[in-house]
């Protein structure tokens, strides 16, 4: 019998925290990886460098020579074996590298798995691991602690937000011409509640007046809250479920106070899917109100004729990112689709895409953590590539998080494209 | 901690590039990470955005909202984005030797 | 003969005990962990996805991993056949059943790819440099292990090797499932079956292509 290395406190609570998390699901997933390689391909990080490292199923073993070394019988007698490891400063150092430095748990291995790992869900396992360690990367930490501290990553104060979006609403009221035209803020019983990242009344707030715009021509029942908005949830990239159910939390109870019929989220992919996906989770109840996206919405708006659209207004060609966790983990996959097929007259598909896209490399958090830029620009190329590949002058994307990744890639790649939010297309498009 | 050499000055930055120590700012240093970036010769409306987001973050310690920055400068927001091609925070804040905000960005 | 025969048989039979506990232990520890109370309002269903997960899923055509890897996933597929027949052939050996001739060939026709496929396959392991680093001693000694006891049951089918030999490798080989990388036997399904969940539930698998409209539409 090897025996193992003594553990710090920590690490031990980290090891009991994992064996905690230890459900059926995850017991599978660690537990069928079989080493045969063929993910490598699959994975942005790997096809644009080459290093193994980034190979999907190393990053598989990052966890699972963990769970063999601690949970299983013969990784205790005979780790080697198995390949089996310690949890000390070098596996851990490993795992920090590439966990939350080369992955962006975009879960496009997972989809053509010879067997089916669910491979970011194994990484955040292993980020829930890091979090009791305190190893989150700093700019990630400390975008989940604004988030905890002010209720939004930006730190905006709320009376800032609320200038703004006043601003906002006498554009919106100049350009549709009409006074009673309004971006609601805290009015209660409204049908939808609407959400915002939080970029967008900082930096980009086209895409605020955009969706006023919108629900102005649908003559909709809609507010913001100006105390709880933001759709982001980082925590859901830290691996810290406990942040992460209280951010879910603060917005469902929103919710209550308003007294709104449907959640609506916003052009964010990561938010939309750890608000309607992992958050019932988080919170251990089903949500008493619907939870969807905004593109859904907007798909229904123009399905059913409450808004018309005219896609003469919009004639660059325009091209579509599919974000990760909205497409792949999320199901709005024709949604987005259908609404540009009807706002812009000449939409170029990009291949691979729906649930076989790549991803931007912005995803898992990466945005935050400027220590591994160079590494989320280089695994940007093959996106880089396949936005040049279109010929399209426009890049639309349901994800500001997406947007940004973009935006550098953009400039790197020399794309000489724009990107915009779906919302902003339609808003262009709109017949009022 | 990375660095970034800009026609023989060395800078200290963070990943993205944002400037690490803020006090050594001056104009001189923004027009060599404006050089660096794509962004180019700097004009007189660009000089009003990065004066203004400087002096917000001197006071109050953060970037200012894009709004604060059209209302001070006579700015639309349309300009910013052009005369800013990375963005307000990428762009302006960076060159105004901001250290970098968080959230998605 | 009759000696090695029944040693052979004891050989086995441990082997199907140790494996077959082990898999029910895991099958249980699965279960009671299952965790399978879904509070998300649901997108699609989960049985649809599970069916397509081991249908249209693991088509070639569908699934990257198989089409930039055409040659080594027909291998795959041949020598996971070949497992499957050389392992059915477990039990007609320990009752010492007659089987008609043609059937015995047949099996050894399908074995002798397969056992190429596993060497191919292991040589594979070897030289190529990510898959080494990858691998552990366990990694090799699994492909070796069943690419010999896939051999050796070819060869006693053609008659050119004694019966307990196979029973007794494949005893051994049975033991040995639970303790590496051979264990996916044991959770393949479960794994795939979660996976299909994840999709299913979020309206992923099975691709459909289309909108499903709700009725009190916005
Ligand atoms: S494809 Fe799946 S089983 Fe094969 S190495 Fe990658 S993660 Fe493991
Ligand atoms: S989740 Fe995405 S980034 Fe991570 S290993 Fe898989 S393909 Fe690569």
């Amino acid at each position: 019998m090897e025996k193992k290395q003594s553990l710090t406190r920590d690490r031990e609570k980290a090891l009991k925290g994992f064996a905690m998390s230890m459900d059926g699901r995850l017991l599978a997933h660690l537990n069928s990886c079989v080493h045969c390689g063929l993910c490598a391909e699959s994975c942005h990080y790997y096809l644009s460098t080459g290093e193994e490292k980034y190979m999907p199923a190393r990053k598989v073993d990052q966890l699972a020579r963990i769970y063999r070394r601690y949970h299983t019988v013969a990784g205790k007698i005979f780790p080697r074996w198995i390949g089996a490891s310690d949890f000390n400063d070098q596996s851990i150092q490993e795992m920090v590298d590439v966990l939350f430095g080369g992955c962006t748990m975009c879960g496009r291995c997972s989809l053509h798995c010879s067997i089916g790992v669910d491979i970011p869900f194994l990484v955040r396992t292993a980020r829930s691991m890091l979090v009791e360690l305190g190893r989150v990367s700093p700019g990630l930490q400390s975008t989940v602690d604004a988030a905890v501290q002010t209720g939004n990553n930006m730190a905006i104060p709320r009376e800032e937000l609320v200038d703004t979006l006043q601003w906002l609403e006498e554009d919106l009221r100049m350009e549709v011409n009409d006074e009673k035209a309004s971006i609601p803020m805290d009015v209660p019983h409204c049908r939808l509640l609407y959400t915002l990242n939080p970029r967008e009344p900082k930096f980009f707030p086209l895409s605020i007046s955009a969706m006023a715009k919108i629900f102005y021509a649908a003559d909709e029942s809609w507010t913001l809250s100006t105390h709880c908005y933001d759709v982001t949830n980082y925590a859901y990239y830290s691996g810290d479920d406990h942040t992460a159910e209280e951010l879910t939390q603060r917005l469902f109870d929103e919710m209550i106070k308003l007294n709104a019929q449907e959640l609506v989220l916003a052009e964010c992919g990561h938010g939309s899917r750890a608000i309607r996906w992992e958050g019932p989770r988080w919170l251990k109840k089903k949500f008493p109100f619907p939870v969807i996206s905004v593109i859904e919405l907007i798909a229904g708006y123009i399905h059913s004729g409450r808004i018309a659209v005219d896609p003469s207004k919009n004639t660059t060609p325009v091209t579509l990112h599919d974000p990760c966790n909205l497409v792949r983990a999320g199901g709005v996959i024709e949604e987005q689709r259908y609404v540009l097929k009807k706002v812009v007259s000449d939409f170029r598909e990009m291949t691979p895409n729906r649930e076989n896209n790549y991803c931007c490399g912005g995803g898992g958090g990466q945005l935050s953590m400027g220590e591994y830029r160079e590494r989320r620009v280089a695994a940007g190329k093959i996106k880089a590539d396949q936005i040049k590949k279109t010929g399209a002058a426009i890049v639309a994307t349901p994800c500001h998080n997406c947007i940004d990744q973009l935006m550098e890639l953009n400039k790197e790649y020399s794309l000489g494209v724009e990107i915009k939010t779906v919302g902003e297309l339609v808003a262009d498009a709109l017949i009022l | 901690m990375p660095e970034k050499e800009i026609e023989g000055r060395i800078f200290e930055v963070d990943g993205d590039g944002f400037l690490q120590n803020p006090e050594i700012w001056n104009d001189e240093v923004a027009r060599l990470f404006a050089g660096e970036d794509g962004t180019g010769e700097l004009s007189e409306d660009h000089w009003k955005v990065i004066r203004f987001i400087r002096e917000h973050w001197e006071n109050n310690d953060m970037a200012p909202m894009v709004r604060k920055i059209c209302q001070h400068t006579g700015l639309r927001l349309r300009q910013i984005y052009e005369l800013f091609p990375m963005g307000p925070a990428r762009g302006a804040c960076k060159i105004a030797g901001l250290p970098k905000p968080d959230g998605c960005v | 003969m009759a000696e090695s025969m029944n040693a052979a048989r004891i050989v086995f039979l441990s082997g199907l005990g140790v494996f077959l506990l082990s898999a029910v232990y895991q099958w249980i520890r699965v279960f009671i962990n299952a965790n399978t109370e879904d509070f998300t309002q649901p997108k699609g269903t989960v049985l649809p996805a599970f069916a397509y997960a081991l249908t249209g899923a693991m088509m070639p055509h569908k699934k990257e991993t198989a089409f930039l890897h055409l040659p080594t996933y027909w291998m795959g597929i041949a020598y996971h056949l070949g497992s499957f027949v050389a392992l059915a052939w477990l039990p007609v050996h320990f009752f010492e059943w007659r089987i008609p001739d043609s059937i015995m060939i047949v099996c050894a026709a399908v074995l002798i790819p397969s056992v190429f496929s596993g060497l191919i396959i292991l040589i594979k392991r070897i030289s190529v440099s990510s898959l080494r680093h990858l691998s552990s001693p366990d990694d090799y000694f699994s492909n070796a292990l069943v690419t010999l006891f896939q051999a050796i049951s070819s060869m006693a089918l053609l008659g050119i090797i004694p019966v307990f030999l196979v029973l007794s490798i494949g005893g051994l080989l049975l033991m040995y499932i639970p303790v590496g990388k051979l264990r996916h036997v044991i959770f393949f399904l479960i794994a795939r079956f979660f996976l299909s969940w994840f999709y299913g539930r979020r309206g992923v698998w099975p691709p459909k292509r289309r909108i499903l409209w709700k009725k009190n539409n916005h």
